[in-house]
């Protein structure tokens, strides 16, 4: 009877871990740019991010290679409440090569998110402040982070208040 | 009587002998009834077609020195291959007769009096080249490995210095020391030559025949502080050299990088005309324009015009690559207003590639001018500025130019692209000091940062990099997102439409634009935009007492 007890608990034990490592992992991890699948970087020549989700408390990492030596990395912390707006300090406007936009005098955007599917689907919005060739001007950033049923692709969706043409970003975890 | 035929003699021996054969490329002449031509082999490498090549360059040098007497036919794969049409046009314009020349042997037969020896290198050490070809332009020399040795004998030339073995297991510094210690006092303190481009098994001395013409130093030493005693030593000639002075050629693609190179150059004031693989120079450089051919530019405005714009976006295109990589031939040029990049160095060293191009050029081709070859303003120091800026506005009369251009790349090693390509303000105050007389300046390579306007001369950057591997969708997603992040009109967005972006392309990108911007040449959008100053005047930030590299 122990030994049918314990073989019993056993195989629920192996079921338990089995049916944990087949559920698709969250945003949680490390991803790397699919460039071909993306829209341009340059002249980063990789991207990874890596972000950590605890509950409501998200923070990414953007990870940029260029050419051999040249690298540079930003963070974003996020409270994923749908409330909380977070100031983050901004160093560069790294996202575009092609024209001048600099970011504005505050070095500062704002940011609120909201998890539109715990773990796996996750809202951010950001405000903040460019500086271009007749000064400052505020956009507004909508941006979601989902995470594909195999938990294996993440794709990043994002939407400028100045640029009718989204952006889209594929990652793979590593 | 005796005493007469030895003060002839002498004279006669000092004439053949004398360093006095001081060189004229750089000042275009009339063209020569008749040259040489010889075409070099299709392989650059030590041990395949280099030797040969080399002593046809270095025979170019000397043959060159005093008048344009031998071209040589380059390789449809070498660098500059768009140059070599000139060669047609020298002979349909200029009524040069060619005689063609089959090989090094030819060449020695025809020109080898011009040479008072040679030179032998070793093939065991690369560098040894390159003192070579300094020891040459000092002896008068052709440059020869041992298997060309026979050759030189052959044709009655005697063995003036020889390499092999000498610089076994020494590094650069060790052989550019030696060669400094034998040569450096009878080398020019106008020219240098930088062996650089290519490295390892291949070398293209492409600018060898100006080293030999003007017995300049040839070396191709590191700007890389990791690399402290190159370093040192380049320091050390650079800082002989004298105001004003030309370095042809380009820096070693192994040791170290155009922005650290550009800036260290331009840290005394010197500019380069690159590239290693600069074609012809000691030829193209003494033939000036045709009988009757004279350069001029498209201009819509003086410097004193004053326009009103209107409330739109005004766009203005310039395709800094030129004439040279394809856009300028193609049928849709002329459609739409562009300007071009067109230096000032072009009409002293290679007028006959300037004509060749603007032969056809159209009603909506516009000159763009400025301190042309490789120099970055932010690192010249002050006392070297207004003696470059003379040299430009000279230049720039000269070509009917009107309008300069401004590239600086000193801060090419900051990790982020951002905000790299603008002045300090400094250095706007310099160009506005000493080219009085401009219409206007524009500043960037990629996109750029730095307005202004003072007395009537707008000072802007490019908003644009087009970039020619973006996709058309995104591009106009891109412009269009500059006119909303830039809401006053008139809006100025200036483009730099670079490499080989067609101009049908370019026009496909701004008809599908919002708001029907106005292409408009880039004199009429300077100085439109001098007449409604909606810019945010702007510099980049520099600290105080700051210093360069």
């Amino acid at each position: 009877m122990k030994i049918r007890f314990l073989a019993c608990l056993c195989l629920a034990a192996c079921g338990f871990v089995c049916a944990a490592a087949a559920a698709p992992a969250g945003l949680s991890g490390r991803w790397k740019l699919n460039l071909d699948r993306s829209s341009a970087i340059k002249p980063w020549s990789a991207e990874t991010v890596v972000i950590h989700a605890d509950g409501d408390v998200v923070t990414i990492d953007r990870r940029f290679v260029w050419g051999m030596d040249r690298r540079v990395s930003d963070t974003t912390s996020v409270r994923a409440d749908g409330r909380t707006v977070l100031a983050n300090p901004v160093a560069y406007w790294i996202d575009s090569w092609y024209n001048n936009a600099y970011i504005g005098a505050d070095h500062l955007k704002r940011v609120s998110g909201e998890w539109l599917e715990p773990g796996r689907v996750l809202k951010i919005e950001t405000r903040l402040s460019l500086n271009v060739q007749q000064g400052e001007f505020p956009i507004h950033i909508y941006e979601e982070y989902r995470v594909s049923a195999d938990g294996r692709t993440l794709t990043l969706l994002e939407l400028r208040s100045t640029r009718d043409q989204a952006l889209t970003y594929v990652f793979t975890r590593e | 009587m005796k005493r007469f035929l030895f003060l002839l003699l002498l004279s006669l021996s000092l004439a053949w002998i004398a360093p006095g054969l001081r060189a004229t490329p750089g000042e275009p002449g009339p063209a020569p009834a008749t040259a040489f031509a010889i075409a070099v082999r299709d392989n650059w490498e030590i041990k395949g077609g280099l030797p040969e090549n080399a002593l046809v360059l270095s025979l170019q040098g000397l043959a060159n020195t005093d008048a344009p007497r031998l071209y040589i036919d380059y390789p449809v794969s070498w660098h500059f291959h768009d140059f070599s049409p000139v060669k047609r046009l020298y002979e349909e314009t200029h009524h040069v007769v060619f005689t063609q020349l089959d090989g090094p042997e030819a060449a020695l037969r025809a020109l080898g009096h011009f040479a008072r020896g040679y030179v032998v290198w070793d093939k065991q050490v690369r560098t040894s080249l390159n003192v070579a070809f300094t020891a040459a332009g000092i002896m008068r020399a052709v440059v020869v490995d041992d298997d060309l040795i026979p050759l030189a004998r052959k044709m009655g030339l005697k063995p003036l210095a020889d390499y092999r073995g000498l610089f076994e297991g020494q590094n650069d510094t060790q052989i550019y020391t030696w060669a400094y210690d034998h040569y450096w006092n009878q080398c020019s303190r106008d020219y240098l030559v930088w062996m650089g481009g290519a490295a390892g098994n291949v070398m293209e001395p492409g600018v060898a025949d100006l080293a030999i013409a003007f017995h300049a130093f040839v070396a191709d030493l590191s700007a890389d502080p990791r690399l402290p005693d190159e370093l040192a030593f380049h320091k050390r000639i650079l800082a002989q050299m004298k105001p004003g002075s030309f370095i042809f050629g380009w820096h070693p693609y192994l040791k170290d990088t155009e922005g650290q190179w550009i800036t260290l150059t331009s840290g005394y004031g010197l500019k380069v005309i690159g590239l290693n693989t600069f074609p012809n120079g000691t030829f193209l450089s003494q033939i000036g324009f045709s009988p009757g051919f004279h350069f001029h530019n498209n201009n819509h405005v003086t410097r004193n015009s004053t326009l009103v714009p209107e409330k739109k976006v005004y766009i203005a295109l310039e395709q800094s690559d030129a004439m040279g990589i394809g856009a300028w031939i193609e049928p849709e040029r002329g459609q739409i207003p562009y300007a071009w990049d067109v230096g000032i160095d072009g009409i002293r060293w290679y007028p006959g590639i300037i004509e060749m191009f603007s032969r056809d050029q159209k009603p909506n081709d516009y000159f763009v001018g400025g301190q042309s070859g490789y120099m970055y303003p932010v690192a010249v120091p002050a006392d070297r500025f207004p003696g470059l800026m003379d040299e430009m506005n000279r230049g720039m009369a000269l070509c009917d130019e009107h309008v300069v251009g401004v590239l600086d790349h000193t801060q090419r090693g900051a990790p982020v692209p951002v905000g790299y390509w603008d002045l300090p303000k400094r250095t706007v105050d310099e160009f506005y000091a000493y080219a009085p007389g401009a219409i206007g300046f524009v500043n960037g390579y990629a996109a750029a940062h730095t307005y202004d306007l003072r007395n009537g001369q707008a000072f802007l950057s490019y908003d644009y990099y087009l970039d020619q591997n973006r996709a058309v969708d995104d591009v106009v997603a891109d412009l269009n997102e500059l006119m909303r992040l830039n809401p006053k009109r008139p809006y100025y967005l200036f483009i730099h439409v670079r490499e080989s972006n067609s101009i049908k392309r370019v026009k496909s990108i701004i008809a599908r634009l919002d708001e029907s911007p106005e292409v408009v040449p880039l004199d009429t959008f300077l100085k439109l935009a001098a007449g409604n100053k909606t810019y945010a005047t702007f510099y980049r930030n520099e600290p105080p007492h700051s210093s360069l590299p």
